[in-house]
């Protein structure tokens, strides 16, 4: 500990001494840092796995149930109200969900301020909670298929009843009402997995869940990316009939299970095709969340691509420092092989260095520190897509500290080592 | 005290070999006090790296203080120049932004002694070399004679076995050379080892033991004889 | 000047120097990739969209009320709307639109002959060509001319009969489609009087900007029929064409127009079309800014870098320097010295740059689509590099003609 009290004290006076060339070769280095920060912090959230225990167990079921087979024709995942009705009562799967998103613009009945507040609508059915793990603060789901009720979530029970339990209040849709039986806790996704669409893929929970027959008979919108091969005139007249909208999601907890489901989907889509639908030659799938988030391309491509020029940018920030550090230990040659002469060891050199490179680097992460949330903010601003992807949190701080710490020592690795094993004999004359 | 025998030291460039020491013999005693002379090119500087542990030998068997050098590790030669050996250099070789203090402290961080023994031994090394008021003093305030002083208080801090001296006075005015002389004569009398290589006949004149290396090899044990035919022309001044 | 002795000295210091010459080809080689990605995106944003997008503005709302789920109320008040957008000073004309032009995705069917063989494979891009539904002065609103047949007019008028239950089954609607959708759904003929599966060709208009990011022809392809749309959950759009100009002016009176008219409604984006266009490529454009700051960084650390080698070659050897001062150097020999070094570096990272180029680029192929790097854009990162170096290496050289010959005479 003394030793390291002196090396600190010589690191500091050295910083000092030089603090031209320091200052120069920290803000280069934390430049570098900051930026690859910024990215990791980028694609980190991107890439994170929004329900890590289980996300192994819950699958996307992707129906080859689709007309139209040209060579790139892609399987798809949405698909009819039938089929979905088929896969939530095969009693296979631990839980499934089936679900499509909607919108609408609601209030509270009983408030004398007419202004609806829009509302995201997952239409589901109860199976989606305990897939999901939605966090209920007040109440559960709903019981019946056709129950006008609904769970609402945090922020819009913040926005509408001020927060509490609202469990037994009623919500106005379309001048109809809608009782609330649940109140979720505030609940985030990231990625929003079960909703993985163009420019959804980091937006928050919803804020109601409804019964998803509740939903239809009382056509709320297909808010979501949907098809149809035939003429539907309403939301609820897509019952039986070739329109593909919803998605679904079964959790499977065991080899058997899953063997079980796709066979089911295998036997589905062959069944159908017997009956004379003309289908595509693709398989039926079950991709896991990380799967199904990759398929999806969750990530940004673009990030990837700067994600590249970044740790390209990074390598040059450290050759940078390290050249210059060479140039420094060059000149600081003569104190080293004079410490060495009266008596310090190899190690002792080494040591000193070590501790210069930490105190370099952790004022290099202080700095990165700052510019990763700088840069953080310039990507937001330049690339508005990623406004709800990211933040710096505590274990990206960490992160951002040890690559700091870790780039200094690289970049201080050899000229440490050059001046370790210059001659003794040469530099004292 | 020190023992060389058959020490040889060849450096090697790519064609050419050449023997800095060959067949080097050398035997000092404690207490002595040993001038080591010579022509430029002889092998003193490279008898003083190598008794000094800064350089390796090829051949031959080297002993300081009892202690075998052959097959040493780096970590155990740093460990004897820390503690056997004091080194004082033509250019007195101070860090220039350290003090007094912390010149003569540096060496003895690398041993274990507490804060209290190393500002013991530094305040009685700068009292024995007569700067004790000093030691906040930067090199640059001193004079190159005070300067020499210093180099030799860190020599001392480290109560080392025997003293290296390479041309101690060699970039000092003569009054202030003589003063550098009297003290390592002082130091010696109390005890100290002292090998010293020197280009000045008048000052290894004045020291009992003289050595002459030429061509790599020690040629004179005598005692500096200004009549020797087989020395270099010297001019006297 | 001594070329060879510089080369030397540079080898003495090879992995300093090799660090350096990675720096700096690396710098190369992301400044060529940023400006490609740069110029197309601003080629993407110049490329002519063939419609009067300077003169018009959007409006994306969407009724907030169930009062709307009422088909004919929701369609009173969307005349109402348009009546009073039209009426408001600067205004030429106004329309309402199922989606708007410039876009992903939207509202897409396939499109076909109507005696197209069931057994055929209908080529991709026409599975999703984009239905339009508008007023009749649809395309007129938008500045796009028809070129053969008519016009749609009021007859055309088809949303009367699609609100009557029981009708619907039974139209037959009368569209206008894109020059080049009609070519590619009927090569060799005119397609005036031809029947589609989605109704009647009665006119064909001028191609312009539909779907920009479709391949070739396809991003002109879309119909237009006469139909409101009045389906309360669905967002709804106008376009608003006005007097050249008036953009900024009218664009801050439209949301009170048309709340004043309904209140419960809510007014998603007011943008002009111009805005929406950028905005359409603010992904391509956020991408190309990003690492044009990141190229913007890596030659501030190139300036870092070349300053501080320079400095501490010139603190290393003042005493060389003086030397070379007091045999006869002149000042500009020296500051040629030292600028030398910089070159002669810059020239062995130029030519490194173009692995680093190209290697760049084709990593960069493996991710996002990106063009291939032109000898103008390497000679350009060039020049900037050695700007760059130069210029940092200036002062530093500056200082070597400051140093006194006479420190050569001064022992150390």
């Amino acid at each position: 500990m003394e030793m390291f009290n002196y090396y600190f004290k010589l690191s500091i006076r050295n910083l000092i001494r030089n603090r031209l060339f320091f200052i120069l070769m920290i803000s280069t280095l934390a430049v570098g840092v900051g930026v690859f920060l910024a990215n990791i912090a980028i694609i980190k959230s991107m890439s994170s796995d929004p329900i890590p225990y289980k996300s192994k167990n819950i699958f996307n079921v992707s129906l080859n149930i689709w007309p139209n087979d040209t060579p790139d024709a892609e399987l798809i995942e949405i698909m009819r109200y039938d089929d979905a009705m088929h896969l939530l009562k095969n009693n296979i799967a631990t839980h499934t969900m089936v679900h499509y998103q909607s919108q609408v613009y609601t209030r509270d009945i009983d408030s004398t301020n007419l202004t609806r507040h829009q509302a995201v609508v997952r239409a589901t059915t109860p199976g989606f909670f305990p897939l999901t793990d939605a966090p209920f603060a007040f109440g559960g789901s709903w019981q019946q298929d056709r129950a006008k009720q609904i769970v609402i979530g945090d922020t819009l029970n913040q926005q509408i009843f001020g927060g509490g339990n609202s469990v037994g209040k009623t919500l106005e849709i379309d001048g109809k009402p809608f009782e609330i039986v649940g109140v979720l806790k505030p609940w985030e996704l990231k990625p929003l997995f079960y909703h993985a669409e163009d420019g959804q893929k980091f937006t928050t929970t919803d804020d109601i869940y409804a019964p998803i027959e509740t939903a239809m008979d009382n056509e709320w919108v297909v808010n979501v990316r949907s098809s149809a091969t035939e003429r539907s005139d309403s939301v609820s007249d897509n019952r039986g009939k070739n329109v593909f909208f919803i998605q679904t999601f079964v959790q499977l907890d065991n080899q058997q299970q899953k063997n079980a489901m796709q066979q089911y989907i295998d036997n589905y889509s062959q069944h159908r095709q017997q009956q004379g639908e003309y289908l595509r030659a693709n398989d039926n799938r079950l991709l896991d969340v990380n799967q199904w988030l990759k398929h999806k391309e969750v990530v940004d491509e673009r990030m990837l691509a700067f994600a590249l020029a970044t740790s390209l940018f990074l390598a040059v920030c450290i050759f940078n420092a390290s050249s210059l550090l060479l140039a420094r230990y060059h000149s600081a040659r003569f104190e080293t092989g004079l410490r060495r002469a009266v008596g310090a060891r190899m190690k002792d050199v080494f040591y000193q260095g070590l501790v210069e490179s930490v105190l370099v680097g952790v004022c290099c992460a202080i700095l990165a520190l700052l510019f990763g949330w700088i840069f953080l903010q310039i990507s937001i601003t330049l690339f508005p897509a990623l406004e709800h992807t990211s933040d710096i949190d505590a274990p990206l701080i960490i992160i951002g500290i040890g690559i700091a710490l870790v780039t200094s020592f690289i970049s201080m690795l050899y000229p440490l080592i050059r001046s370790c094993r210059t001659p003794l004999s040469t530099t004292l004359k | 005290m020190l023992n060389m025998n058959n020490i040889s030291r060849i450096y090697r460039s790519d064609t050419i070999q050449t023997h800095a020491l060959r067949d080097f013999n050398l035997q000092v005693n404690a207490g002595e006090f040993v001038a080591v002379t010579g022509p430029s090119g002889s092998g003193k500087s490279t008898f003083l790296n190598v008794a000094g542990l800064l350089d390796s030998f090829d051949e031959g068997s080297y002993e300081l203080d009892g202690v075998n050098i052959q097959g040493l590790g780096d970590d155990e030669l740093s460990r004897l120049r820390n503690e056997k050996i004091g080194f004082i250099f033509q250019n007195y070789n101070l860090i220039p932004d350290f003090t007094l203090f912390d010149n003569i402290d540096m060496p003895l961080r690398y041993r274990s002694f507490n804060a209290a023994e190393r500002k013991r031994r530094i305040s009685n090394a700068l009292e024995q070399v007569g700067l004790a008021s000093r030691s906040n003093y930067l090199p640059s305030q001193l004079s190159g004679g005070q300067q020499q002083r210093v180099a030799i208080a860190r020599a001392l801090a480290g109560e080392p076995k025997i003293l290296l001296a390479d041309e101690p006075t060699g970039n000092l005015d003569s009054l202030m050379a003589r003063q550098v002389m009297e003290l390592l004569h002082t130091l010696n009398e109390a005890g100290s080892t002292i090998i010293m290589v020197t280009h000045d006949p008048d000052q290894a004149r004045a020291i009992g033991r003289n050595v002459q290396v030429i061509d790599g090899q020690i040629t004179d044990h005598s005692v500096y004889a200004p009549v020797n035919n087989n020395a270099p022309i010297e001019v006297k001044a | 000047m001594n070329i060879k002795a510089l080369l030397k000295a540079l080898r003495l210091r090879k992995f300093a120097t090799g660090l350096l010459l990675l720096q700096l080809s690396l710098t190369i080689g992301l400044m060529v990739n940023t400006v490609i990605l740069t110029n197309t995106a601003i080629e993407k944003l110049k490329k002519p969209l063939m419609f009067d997008v300077e003169q018009l503005i959007s409006v994306d709302l969407i009724p907030t009320s169930g009062a709307f789920r009422d088909t004919d109320y929701y369609r009173s008040i969307t005349n109402q709307d348009i009546a009073k957008i039209t009426a408001i000073d600067g205004v030429i004309s106004a329309a309402h639109y199922n989606q708007l032009p410039i876009q992903r995705g939207g509202w897409n069917g396939n499109m076909q002959a109507a005696d197209f063989p069931e057994d055929a494979v209908l080529p991709r891009e026409l599975q999703f060509v984009p239905q339009f539904y508008s007023s009749k002065i649809g395309l007129a609103n938008l500045g796009v001319e028809i070129i053969e047949g008519r016009a749609l007019n009021d007859a055309d008028d088809i949303t009367t009969d699609f609100y009557t239950p029981g009708k619907r089954s039974e139209i037959e609607q009368n569209i206008v489609v894109t020059e080049s959708l009609a070519k590619a759904v009927f090569p060799n003929k005119s397609a005036v009087g031809e029947l589609t599966n989605n109704g009647r060709v009665v006119g064909v208009a001028r191609d312009f900007v539909i779907s920009p990011t479709s391949k070739g022809n396809a991003k002109y392809f879309a119909f237009f029929g006469n139909f409101m749309y009045s389906q309360s959950d669905f967002t709804q759009h106008y376009i608003v064409r006005v007097e050249p100009g008036k953009v900024a002016q009218v664009q801050t009176k439209l949301r009170d127009a048309i709340l004043s008219v309904q209140a419960e409604r809510d007014i998603i984006l007011i943008q002009s079309m111009t805005q929406r266009f950028q905005q359409f490529y603010s992904q391509d454009s956020g991408l190309a800014s990003l690492f044009a700051m990141l190229s913007l960084l890596m030659i501030l650390v190139t300036i870092v870098s070349s300053f501080a080698h320079a400095h501490f070659h010139v603190t290393q050897q003042r005493k060389f320097i003086g030397i070379r001062r007091a045999l006869g150097a002149r000042k500009k020999d020296i500051m040629l010295y030292v600028f030398s070094e910089n070159w002669i570096l810059n020239i062995g990272a130029s030519l490194l740059g173009i692995a680093t180029m190209i290697g760049l680029n084709i990593a960069l192929s493996q991710v996002i689509t990106i063009e291939k790097p032109s000898v103008l854009l390497y000679l350009l990162a060039v020049l900037v590099i050695f700007m760059a170096g130069s210029l940092a290496t200036w002062f530093p050289a500056y200082k070597t003609t400051k140093i006194s010959p006479v420190i050569a005479t001064k022992t150390l």
